[in-house]
């Protein structure tokens, strides 16, 4: 028995094999495959060559449209940031080439605040001294309290008295640098028409009057200074009324002031106390 | 993959002392004392060839002597002597110069050699089979025909 014999019965007991025999199979394949895959290396290396201008060309065209593309975009940004209300004042100035004032219109709001025609008015704005204070407070005083209560027997010797500061407070009043600054501050038209108004022409002569004859019969001279300043008084109050009402506040008060005055002036008048809209308070005692 | 035929051979005029154990198919023409065992392919043991212990492998071809048991999980071809008892799970097949002297029992397949089994299904263990013996032997047909012959 020799090797063969040995070799061929170990053979004819030998496991199954399984043979996985690549280069066998891949010889084993049909040609046109084989020619297919050697064909099909050099073709891409033959084609890569000629596909890279045009790959080239589209690349640079690409990024060229890119670049075009980002920059519309980026103007087109500042087009709305920066753009739109220049197009749009711009189609104003167009439409209305001759009108220079549509242009300046919408400026002229942010420099209205400053403009000289608003702090006019304040700064030549009533303003209070220690005139105005000092003689007689905003309220009533005791001996104006008890002159509106109509107490006429303690009056009666204070009244001439009183009377005649009330009249050159009024005078005072009417004469004071206050009612000059309003009057220079107010359109001159106010003044014009209180000068014009017959009750300030009026009142003026009295109290020049009055004021040049503070001691003589001050009982016929007051009622009608009084009379006279309240025509003035309501006069002022009702002319500027049209024209501002911003200063309104602060004549009002002084017309009360002067009211207040009157009435402990004439302490027998009712009617003064009775407009005033402080006076029903002290009416309900 | 590619699978070589890989055979051990053990030629003739070869003496091994001890248990032989190979993966592939083994042929013994020399004196091996001790056992062998032959997870895969062809145990055969030539003509002239001498294993004194058992002998165990998938397939088992007995040309030669052995003085053992024979365990064959596959085909067994007995051509020789075999002093001892034969489990066989397949095919046997028995030559005109087979000699056996011992058991013949024909056991469940079994994919895994066990060294310790039970009688039932662990034919392999050799000291379990001594203590069957005598009842097989009464059945065996190897026994017949060895009394037969005797």
């Amino acid at each position: 028995m020799d090797l063969r014999d040995i070799q061929r019965l170990h053979a004819q007991f030998a496991p199954d094999l399984m043979t996985i025999d690549l280069p066998r199979q891949i010889a084993a394949l049909p040609a046109p495959a084989d020619l297919a895959a050697q064909d099909k290396a050099p073709s891409m290396k033959v084609r890569l060559p000629k596909a890279a201008p045009t790959a080239r060309q589209t690349l640079v065209a690409v990024a060229i449209a890119a670049v075009v593309g980002m920059a519309g975009i980026g103007a087109a940004s500042l087009y709305k940031s920066f753009g739109a209300p220049s197009v749009h004042s711009a189609a104003r100035s167009d439409s209305g080439a001759g009108k220079l004032a549509g242009t300046e219109q919408p400026s002229a709001p942010s420099t209205r605040p400053i403009d000289a025609e608003p702090p006019h008015p304040v700064a030549m704005a009533p303003m209070l001294t220690a005139k105005d204070l000092a003689p007689s407070g905003v309220g009533l005083t005791a001996d104006q309290f008890r002159n509106s209560l109509g107490s006429n027997a303690p009056a009666v010797g204070a009244t001439p008295a009183k009377s005649a500061p009330v009249s050159t407070e009024e005078q005072r009043a009417a004469a004071s640098p206050i009612h000059q600054a309003r009057r220079d501050a107010d359109a001159d038209a106010a003044q014009q028409r209180a000068a014009n108004s017959p009750a300030m022409k009026a009142a003026a002569p009295a109290a020049q009057s009055a004021a040049q004859q503070p001691t003589t019969s001050t009982t016929t001279a007051t009622p009608a200074a009084t009379t006279q300043a309240t025509d003035g008084a309501t006069t002022e109050t009702s002319t500027p009324s049209h024209s501002r009402s911003y200063g309104h506040h602060v004549k009002r008060a002084r017309d009360e002031q002067t009211t207040d005055s009157d009435g402990a002036a004439a302490s027998n008048k009712k009617a003064a106390p009775a407009t005033r809209g402080g006076s029903n308070e002290v009416q309900m005692f | 993959m590619k699978t070589e035929l890989n055979i051990t051979l053990i030629a003739r005029g070869c003496a091994i002392t001890g248990e032989m154990v190979v993966d592939h198919g083994i042929s013994s023409f020399g004196l091996l004392d001790g056992g062998i065992i032959s997870t895969q392919g062809l145990l055969h043991i030539g003509e002239g060839g001498l294993v004194k212990g058992s002998a165990q492998g998938e397939h088992v071809r007995i040309d030669g002597r052995v003085d053992g048991d024979v365990h064959a999980r596959g085909s067994l071809e007995i051509n020789g002597q075999v002093s001892g008892d034969i489990f066989y799970c397949g095919t046997i097949r028995l030559g005109p110069r087979a000699s056996l002297n011992g058991t013949l029992k024909r056991v469940a397949r079994m994919l895994t050699i066990e060294a310790d089994s039970t009688p039932d299904n662990g034919p392999i263990a050799g000291p379990r089979l001594d203590d069957t013996k005598g009842q097989e032997r009464t059945e065996s047909n190897v026994t017949e025909i060895s009394r037969a012959m005797a």
